[in-house]
């Protein structure tokens, strides 16, 4: 190998070098369809939805994710599906924002590539604590939450959902209410602390996860409610997830 | 032939020069230089990080409440009785598969928590947070770290009031779903280890539980990293309960630093800094002392300064004026030769 090809390796090494330690510092980098870096741009609320996936992620380092979801109709003249991931316990910040892509309405969609080599390898976040959220926007301005499959060229999609949350108060119980488009409530289950009066379900400042199994309903729009009751507070803490089901 | 004036000779000029010289850098040097030293520290705040080496941490203690949250697999024994014989022990094991499983631990004694050496390059690399969260109990403090820990729990039932636990988000089993609630077989033991990124959660009985001797081998950091703001870090000092202070007291010498609510304290620790008491209170209330190597404090991660004494505070005060004696003998010797005081050689004028 010659002085100049040993020159140049060296140099592009400390710039590869560079740029993850850039990376790892915590900065917000635009690549070709997404924003991903150790940053956060949503503002904290009292129960924050930060995933609603319809499968486990799981994938080994290096990979390109995918992630599949399904776009009803939205009566908009151009839809714009967002994609969001972010870190189940924040240890490094980590955010991930899409541009804006092409989507189909009434199909199965992608938003791809996402290599895990350029921000999520490089700060060390692991699939276990990963969320993903693909949503849009309504007529009415409602933010519509599409299920997604994130997975690595081979979708897997369930018809149960993961529904996680991360809450800013303390919460004794958490009750969940799912309605139809048409009005029907499901009936679903009240989590509860029951080792006493104002004992803690889930502490403040934590993420949680809630399965809905949603393989005996009809395709269509839902609202899932979630209520959390705060010992010694008189006001619960609560969230709706509107969300559309198609089965896989 | 005298002139009458009196000339300074250059080796006078050189020395009386060279002196002064010497002693200006030695003193610049000195009043900048900082070698590590003792002290105590005292604060209390809504969030520390630090590096540590320790294997295990946090004495035993009851908890009104244990919350492991993150991927992790428990062991529980749980009792079950039959009819037609004693009661037999049925050992359940719940996988936590991600970051959103909890498993939560209601009056139980916990042991101290075990790092699990799995990939440790070298000693030290451990960080640790400790989080006193808002709208949360005052005495509540949440501990994060990302090696995998391993830990033990034993019921400690009140009268009427049973060890219980709840966890959810789990793997479901054929005879389970994703929440799974019991109580534990009597003094049977819980064991539980986490696997990665994960957060327990402690609600102490009594806040002096938590005190015992934590090494300290990495940076100690009393701020928060915003994440909303692009990583601006923001203070996280709070008052600390009558009568304490936030300051930093430098053992041998006659010197306080208080610190402001709005300070952030960087902490570069000396071979022997430990975490002496560590009460929760409305806050976290630390308390290290040991050597160390630099404290920086600042409204800013761009306004850090060094608030450690220097070398030339270290000098007593009789090493200081035997420090200034050079410059006040070659002070006087050039006082000297102007006066043509002093002694010349023979032949000169």
């Amino acid at each position: 190998m010659g002085i100049n090809q040993l020159y140049y390796r060296c140099l592009f090494l400390c710039v590869c070098l560079g740029a993850s330690v850039h990376i790892a510092s915590g900065q917000k980098h635009e690549f070709g369809n997404r924003f991903e870096g150790s940053y956060q741009n949503q503002a904290n609320t009292d129960l924050d939805i930060i995933g609603v996936l319809r499968s486990p992620i799981l994938f080994n380092s290096p990979s390109t994710l995918s992630v599949k979801f399904f776009l009803p109709a939205t009566g908009l003249a151009t839809a714009k599906v967002l994609v969001e991931a972010q870190e189940i316990t924040q240890s490094r910040n980590y955010f991930m924002q899409s541009k804006s892509f092409p989507v189909r309405t009434t199909e199965w969609n992608a938003f791809s590539p996402w290599p895990t080599t350029d921000v999520i390898d490089t700060l060390g976040v692991a699939p276990q604590n990963l969320a993903v959220t693909t949503s849009y926007i309504d007529q009415s301005g409602t933010r519509v939450y599409l299920p997604a499959d994130v997975n690595i060229g081979v979708a897997h999609p369930l018809n149960t959902y993961i529904i996680q949350f991360r809450t800013a108060w303390s919460i004794h119980s958490l009750d969940e209410k799912l309605t139809a488009s048409d009005g029907t409530s499901i009936p679903l289950k009240t989590i509860e602390c029951s080792a006493d009066p104002s004992c803690v379900l889930y502490d403040a400042g934590t993420s949680h996860a809630m399965s809905l199994d949603m393989s005996n309903q009809p395709d269509g729009f839902y609202n899932l409610q979630l209520i959390g009751h705060v010992p010694n507070k008189f006001s619960p803490v609560h969230a709706t997830v509107t969300f559309y089901h198609r089965k896989a | 032939m005298s002139t009458g004036e009196t000339r300074v000779r250059p080796w006078v000029k050189w020395i009386v020069g060279g002196t002064w010289l010497v002693t200006a850098i030695v003193v610049l040097f000195l009043s900048q230089a900082h070698l590590p030293t003792s002290a105590t520290i005292t604060l209390h705040t809504r969030e520390v990080s630090l590096g540590t080496d320790v294997t295990a941490m946090l004495n035993s203690a009851d908890q009104t409440q244990l919350t492991v949250s993150g991927p992790a697999q428990f062991k529980i024994i749980m009792a079950s009785g039959t009819n037609d014989g004693p009661a037999k022990e049925d050992a359940e094991i719940i996988e936590a598969p991600n970051a959103a499983s909890s498993c939560s631990f209601y009056r139980v004694h916990a042991e101290p928590l075990h790092l699990v050496d799995t990939d440790r390059e070298k000693p030290g690399d451990e960080r640790i947070t400790l989080l006193w969260p808002q709208h949360s109990d005052a005495d509540l403090i949440a501990l994060r770290v990302r090696q995998n820990i391993r830990g033990s729990l034993t019921g400690n039932a009140e009268s009427g009031r049973p060890t219980s636990f709840l966890c959810s988000g789990i793997a479901p089993s054929a005879s389970r779903g994703d929440i799974f609630q019991g109580t534990p077989s009597g003094d049977a033991e819980t064991t539980f280890q986490t696997m990665g990124d994960a957060q327990i959660i402690f609600h102490e009985e009594s806040p002096e539980s938590l005190e015992g001797n934590m090494a300290v081998t990495g940076p100690v950091r009393i701020e928060h990293v915003d994440p909303i703001d692009g990583g601006q870090t923001i203070a996280t000092l709070l008052d600390p309960p009558s009568p304490g202070k936030n300051q930093i007291v430098f053992d041998y010498f006659a010197r306080t630093v208080s610190l402001d609510k709005t300070d952030i304290v960087e902490i570069t620790p000396g071979k022997d800094l430990y975490v002496t008491s560590l009460i929760v209170n409305n806050g976290i209330g630390l308390q290290m002392h040991g050597t160390v190597k630099d404290i920086r404090v600042g409204s800013g991660t761009n306004n850090l300064h060094s608030c450690m004494p220097s070398v030339f505070d270290l000098l007593t005060s009789k090493q200081r004026v035997f420090g200034a004696i050079p410059s006040a003998v070659a002070f006087i010797l050039g006082i000297f030769e102007a006066m043509g005081m002093l002694p010349k050689k023979k032949g000169t004028t």
